[in-house]
């Protein structure tokens, strides 16, 4: 998507922003520990994973600069500490202690939902389901940018641009595009899909475990 | 137990910041952002999500003379309106209109060919690595965030906002998963 951003950004000013997760965003995890609360169900959250956090508010304003601002081509990130970072299960944690409650560690999704099943609102305790990430795509970590990336620090306070330096040629583009629609245009299972990606990304390295979160509680 | 004010937590234990990260960048930036934004006409594009309903809130400080919302779900979009509507601090403009459909659809693009539009901003996107769990997903998911972003720049050829903004994502840095991917 961004290569197409970029490819037509001679034509019009077009600009765009990389993103942290956002904090309680529309169905994103912590969004889902009030609906789990809501609904009485344990908590469930990886224990090895690190994101940044913005709030709700920093996202809307993050791209209202990128959106006005910005110069063509540019590619708008946060400018965050890496110490910022933080895993969900800590979340979780704080979550639980804000309202009062202390997290019940459980061993399995069972033993959580067994737990929530049987919570009342005179308990002290919630159950929470903490596990190490499995599933296929996850990154231990995240980046804005890549090291050939040219990047504009100075413009702004706490926002980094990622500049345009190739600009994608739009015949290129236009192959690629119509390659993916002849593709889908046929039965393509999964791994001819992700090939076709690796030759368009050279350096595309798809983390494949065979599990997907939505097996997951 | 006691209820959560989520905002204050978010501050408190999250981002651990009392003010907004962008305080400053947007302070500095007011006359800017003002004569961008007053008077001007602005469609945002799955606007009903979180990115995009707070870039609408922080748009609508700046007075713009109309908006116009696309988003899929008729339920968020109505939610976005009560939420407007609602706020003390937020002048929602004369010209308020929301539609319930795709921005793939051939409905969106007699929208786009009836309206002339300064701004457009599209946050209309599939951002979950768990939809990319077969070839079915994965196509449904590369479509949206890559034909019809496609489709839409060519749409706006004719009629060329002031400004073209759509998110992306810090997985499309070095990707490692199609949802990345599909955001290069």
């Amino acid at each position: 998507m961004e290569k197409i951003l970029l490819a037509y950004s001679s034509e019009m000013k077009i600009t765009t922003a990389r993103f942290a997760n956002v904090a309680f965003s529309n169905g994103s995890l912590l969004y889902g520990f009030v609906q789990r609360l809501m609904k009485r169900q344990p908590l469930s959250a990886p224990a090895d994973v690190k994101r940044y956090f913005v709030s709700p508010t920093e996202s809307g304003q993050l791209c209202m600069l990128a959106s006005v601002l910005g110069q063509s081509g540019d590619i708008f990130f946060p400018g965050l500490e890496e110490n910022a970072m933080m895993t969900f299960s800590e979340i979780a944690e704080k979550f639980l202690f804000e309202m009062g409650l202390q997290p019940d560690y459980c061993q399995t999704e069972t033993e959580a939902k067994e737990k929530a099943a049987n919570w009342t609102q005179h308990h002290r305790t919630y159950p929470v389901y903490f596990f190490n990430s499995d599933t296929s795509g996850e990154k231990m970590y995240e980046e804005f940018f890549e090291s050939s990336d040219i990047l504009d620090l100075k413009s702004f306070h706490r926002l980094g641009i990622i500049k345009l330096k190739d600009k994608p040629d739009m015949g290129t583009l236009n192959e690629l595009l119509s390659e993916f629609r002849s593709l889908f245009s046929g039965q393509a299972s999964k791994d001819d899909i992700i090939k076709l990606i690796n030759k368009h990304i050279p350096g595309f390295t798809h983390i494949e475990t065979g599990k997907n979160l939505d097996s997951k509680m | 137990m006691y209820l959560l004010d989520i905002p204050d937590f978010i501050d408190k234990h999250i981002t651990k910041r009392a003010a907004s990260l962008f305080e400053e960048d947007v302070l500095s930036h007011e006359a800017a952002l003002k004569s961008n934004i007053r008077g001007k006409s602005i469609l945002v594009i799955g606007g009903a999500g979180t990115i995009g309903s707070n870039y609408i809130k922080a748009m609508l400080a700046y007075e713009p003379a109309s908006l116009v919302v696309v988003d899929t779900s008729e339920n968020e979009l109505t939610e976005l309106t009560r939420d407007l509507r609602s706020d003390k601090s937020i002048k929602v403009p004369g010209k308020y209109i929301t539609y319930p459909f795709d921005f793939g659809s051939a409905v969106f693009e007699k929208l786009l060919y009836s309206h002339h539009f300064d701004i457009v901003a599209c946050f209309a996107a599939h951002k979950h690595v768990r939809s990319e769990k077969d070839h079915l997903a994965i196509e449904a998911m590369i479509n949206n965030n890559v034909f019809n972003t496609h489709k839409l720049l060519e749409n706006l050829m004719s009629n060329k906002p002031a400004h073209f903004f759509s998110v992306s994502t810090d997985k499309a840095a070095n990707p490692v998963n199609v949802m990345g991917a599909s955001k290069n």
